[in-house]
């Protein structure tokens, strides 16, 4: 090729992919995106639903994006500024009624009145101690995780930062922090609360896009990883932005095109081509071989090393460890065009708004344990959006389109996911009478299509389940959490590293920030 | 008594008669030998006329499909390619982290077909190396009996006993012989630093080999020997052994007794030149860095008591310790094997060792200023001959 010599190629065009590939590009490198799909964005990008309608494709509540990547993008960071506010749950019950959990905590409390006195006098304080914990848990999720070599000053200043900011927060929080982060998400919630539907709303938010129940162990951790990383400093919680969640993935597209990076879509890549430990560029599936200075995945981690390396370049045990991280998804999307709005009930406050139909834990834990066998689940509990709100652009004047997470729906070759429209469809028209009858166009994807049409491993959301012991040091395997990989100049920089999914783009310029850090003293594997 | 929890080799109801004083121990599950009468006498013929080492407890791999030897080369420290087939290879094996699993040979009969050798059980970590390769790995320690024949002997012997095929039998080679009607593989290979051959056969013959080795020995006979000779001779020879220089990485459990092949003497057996293999990664990195922090050395120790389990000393500071020593009879002088601290490894550097020992129930020490040397204490010319 006659083309400049390609410094930084991407396999894969997510979010994290964009920010990164835009930041290596404003620092001067010649830099190109594979994107298998006909648009980038991945799970964060828009599809068309029903000729008319289009709607998020996974990602349908954004964190704020990350600082640093805000500032990679420079004026187009503008285009993803989340301005409209935080979003306000409103909890779906039964009986008809509603429960209003909004970000400001003497809101959620006043509206506790109504369900119980005990909830709304408790509520402001464990408002307050449960972001408390999250914040604690900040320093975690902003920089690359540290390496345990204490010999190495850089390290051990990551170390002592979370350890004072755990520390610094006084000996009982401390103390506290570190006596709930292991615990289910239920038992807090039975220890601190007695309205059933508000412990639904929690546990769902605790488990939602994991594979976890509210009874799974470290669940609290899996709540207080999504408080701590929909709030960076100063933002209280999850959003909407201005214009809709779909201007955010176009948005990073042209900040990425802007900073010279050379975008090529249908390019999937089929094997990332090694030579005695060192990558040396990428095949395309039409047999294309592009050759770079270092290749970047935003593919997940299993996918990455097991079938674009392959074990002819990765050591047996490395390997071994990276096909055991759990990437079961377990989450399924469902998402409508409709000829009306349905009644749902608005915030008082007005604002963005989420709608959840969480009842009680136990609603949430039977549903767990249809998925956790493998079986269709008969009530799952729902995420339910209305983007059209927010964007009326996305659908035709006066229709809308609706955005659903479902919790849960199998992983499975026989699965089929029409059913799974139609459980949904039932159980919002158990809440919303006359659903049913609006439904224009439904698709309904279970985790086998999400991985299908996003290639993530499992389907599931984070490129591999969010737990403990697949976080921070040990995301996505230990010894191997600082983006760079066995093979010398392959990154990773997708969910499936630290600090998971969310469109943040933090993975993204972290990944950056280790590969211009390389660029500079020398590169070599992890 | 052999104990009864103890399986018997197929050469089992030969030995036990032979071994005059019990003496026995546990080997992969197999009561082995120690000793049949007295370990001098034994090692006496190994280095003067030919012995006999029931070496059937040994776990032997059958590696054969299209990739086998892709395979093998994703798993050992060598280049495979470089071994032709009809001969033999001594290789170690890692781990991601570039510590030493085992070490081993690996016979190749054809391109596609191998038999690799080794002291533990190694099928997990095979059947994970081999992940996405055509290449059946089996575990076929018990389709195969085996004896090692050693001693300047051995040859002659062999070809008394109709295998012609000795005669042109190069170090390291292997051929599939008859002895007479009795198929056979014989390797030249061994852990005694001497001319050598190792004979492979099925369980059902086991014994008929043996019988018909002794006869073919005749008069000057064939001495049945047990590990303590052998580990005589495998000292001399400065052949390293599992559980003696290094510990299976995948069984330590204190970081400090993971060994690397850099720390063994075995740069040679490190080939970068080929493509990936398990390790690679990190042992470019501990050559990079200036290797791991130990070396094996030879010790020459002065006085005749061996430094079994010493502290070694440098300037009153410990460096190191040995990991075998004994009274080499060839060499009429104490040795022993040691790891210790790289700085202190060149040739000729004086280091101290405290050799504790006995006389009657008292425990006493002995101070001794021993010289670093080359482990491998003797080069038999006759062993490649």
């Amino acid at each position: 090729m006659n083309e400049r010599k390609i410094d930084v190629v991407f396999v894969g065009g997510g979010h994290n992919g964009l920010v990164a590939a835009t930041r290596l590009a404003r620092a001067g490198l010649h830099v190109v995106v594979l994107e298998a799909a006909e648009h980038t964005g991945g799970a964060a990008a828009e599809f068309e639903v029903h000729p008319g309608f289009r709607a998020p494709a996974l990602a349908h509540v954004l964190p704020a994006l990350d600082r640093r990547a805000a500032r990679a993008l420079g004026e187009h960071r503008h285009g993803i500024d989340p301005g409209s506010g935080d979003v306000t749950a409103m909890a779906l019950l039964p009986d008809g009624r509603s429960l209003e959990l909004s970000p400001d905590p003497t809101r959620t409390a006043a509206a506790l009145r109504a369900h119980s006195a005990a909830d709304a006098a408790a509520w402001p304080d464990f408002h307050r101690r449960l972001h408390a914990h999250a914040a604690a848990l900040r320093p975690l999720l902003d920089g690359t995780p540290p390496r345990l070599d204490i010999g190495n000053r850089r390290n051990l200043l990551a170390l002592g930062r979370l350890g004072w900011s755990i520390r610094r927060r006084g000996r009982t929080q401390m103390r506290e922090l570190l006596r709930i982060i292991t615990m289910n998400v239920a038992d807090l919630l039975e220890d601190e609360l007695e309205t059933d539907a508000l412990r639904g709303a929690f546990a769902l938010d605790a488990v939602l896009g994991t594979d976890h129940g509210p009874r799974s162990p470290n669940t609290v951790f899996t709540l207080l990883h999504r408080l701590a990383g929909q709030a960076p400093r100063r933002r209280a919680a999850s959003s909407v932005p201005a214009g809709g969640v779909g201007r955010t993935p176009e948005a990073l597209a042209t900040a990425a095109a802007a900073a010279g990076v050379e975008i090529r879509t249908g390019a999937g890549v089929r094997r990332i081509h090694a030579d005695a430990g060192v990558a040396r560029g990428v095949e395309l599936d039409d047999g294309t071989m592009i050759e770079a200075h270092t290749v970047v995945s935003n593919a997940d981690p299993v996918t990455t090393f097991s079938d674009l390396v392959g074990p002819d370049h990765l050591d047996a045990d490395f390997l071994a460890e990276v096909r055991a991280i759990r990437t079961r998804g377990t989450t399924g999307k469902v998402t409508f065009a409709l000829d009306t709005l349905p009644g749902l009930p608005l915030p008082a406050g007005g604002g963005p708004a989420r709608w959840l139909v969480a009842p009680s834990i136990e609603h949430v834990e039977t549903a767990f344990d249809h998925v956790k066998y493998g079986e269709a689940v008969p009530d799952p509990a729902l995420e339910i959006t209305v983007p059209s709100l927010t964007d009326p652009g996305c659908a035709p004047e006066g229709r809308h389109v609706m955005s659903v997470n479902v919790a849960y729906a199998p992983y499975g070759a026989d699965v089929d996911p029409a059913g799974l429209g139609e459980t949904v469809t039932a159980v919002i028209e158990r809440h919303l009478p006359g659903f049913a009858g609006s439904v224009l166009a439904c698709e309904a994807w279970g985790p086998r299509e999400i991985e299908q049409r996003f290639g993530m491993r499992g389907g599931h959301w984070h490129h591999g389940d969010i737990a403990l012991d697949q976080f921070f040091m040990t995301r996505p395997v230990p010894g191997f959490a600082q983006y760079r990989t066995p093979l010398e100049g392959l990154y990773l920089c997708g969910a499936g590293t630290h600090p998971g999914g969310g469109v943040t783009g933090t993975n993204g310029i972290n990944a950056a920030r280790e590969i211009l850090r390389d660029r500079k003293h020398g590169r070599q594997a992890a | 008594m052999t104990d009864a929890a103890l399986q018997r080799t197929p050469f089992h109801e030969v030995l036990a008669p032979l071994n005059k004083v019990e003496a026995w121990e546990r080997w992969q599950g197999y009561a082995t030998v120690t000793r049949f009468y007295n370990e001098a006498q034994e090692y006496a013929a190994i280095r003067n006329s030919a012995s006999l080492y029931d070496i059937s407890p040994m776990l032997k791999y059958r590696i054969a499909g299209r990739d086998a030897a892709r395979f093998l080369n994703r798993l050992v420290t060598r280049d495979i390619d470089r071994c032709r087939p009809g001969r033999c290879f001594y290789t170690p094996w890692c781990n991601g982290e570039g510590h030493l699993i085992e070490d081993g040979t690996i016979f190749r009969f054809a391109d596609d077909e191998f038999q690799l050798n080794c002291a533990e059980h190694n099928l997990t970590w095979f059947e994970a190396t081999a992940r996405g390769l055509d290449v059946t790995i089996e575990d076929v320690s018990e389709q195969i009996a085996a004896v090692s024949l050693q001693g300047p002997l051995s040859r002659e012997i062999l070809r008394r006993a109709g295998v012609d095929e000795v005669e042109g039998l190069r170090y390291f080679g292997l051929v599939r012989a008859r002895m007479d009607d009795l198929p056979v593989t014989v390797t030249r290979t061994g852990f005694t630093g001497d001319l050598g051959y190792e004979l492979w056969v099925e369980p059902r013959h086991a014994v008929d080999l043996w019988h018909r080795l002794m006869q073919a020995g005749g008069e000057r006979g064939i001495t049945p020997i047990g590990s303590m000779a052998l580990d005589i001779a495998r000292i001399e020879a400065g052949h390293i052994q599992v559980h003696s220089e290094y510990q299976d990485v995948r069984t330590s459990v204190d970081l400090g007794e993971k060994r690397s092949p850099f720390e063994l003497g075995l740069d040679w057996a490190v080939d970068f030149r080929k493509d990936h293999f398990n390790g690679r990664r990190a042992l470019k990195r501990q050559q990079d860095a200036g290797g791991p922090p130990l070396r094996l050395v030879g010790l020459d120790v002065p006085g005749r008591r061996p430094a079994v389990d010493s502290v070694v000393y440098a300037r009153g500071k410990p460096v190191g310790q040995t990991t075998a020593a004994t009274w080499s009879p060839l060499l009429k002088k104490s040795i022993a094997l040691a790891l210790v601290d790289a700085a202190h490894a060149a040739q000729g550097t004086e280091l101290q060792v405290e050799i504790y020992y006995r006389r009657e129930l008292r425990l006493l020490r002995a101070d001794q200023v021993a010289r670093v040397v080359p482990h491998r204490f003797i080069d038999l010319p006759r062993r490649q001959a």
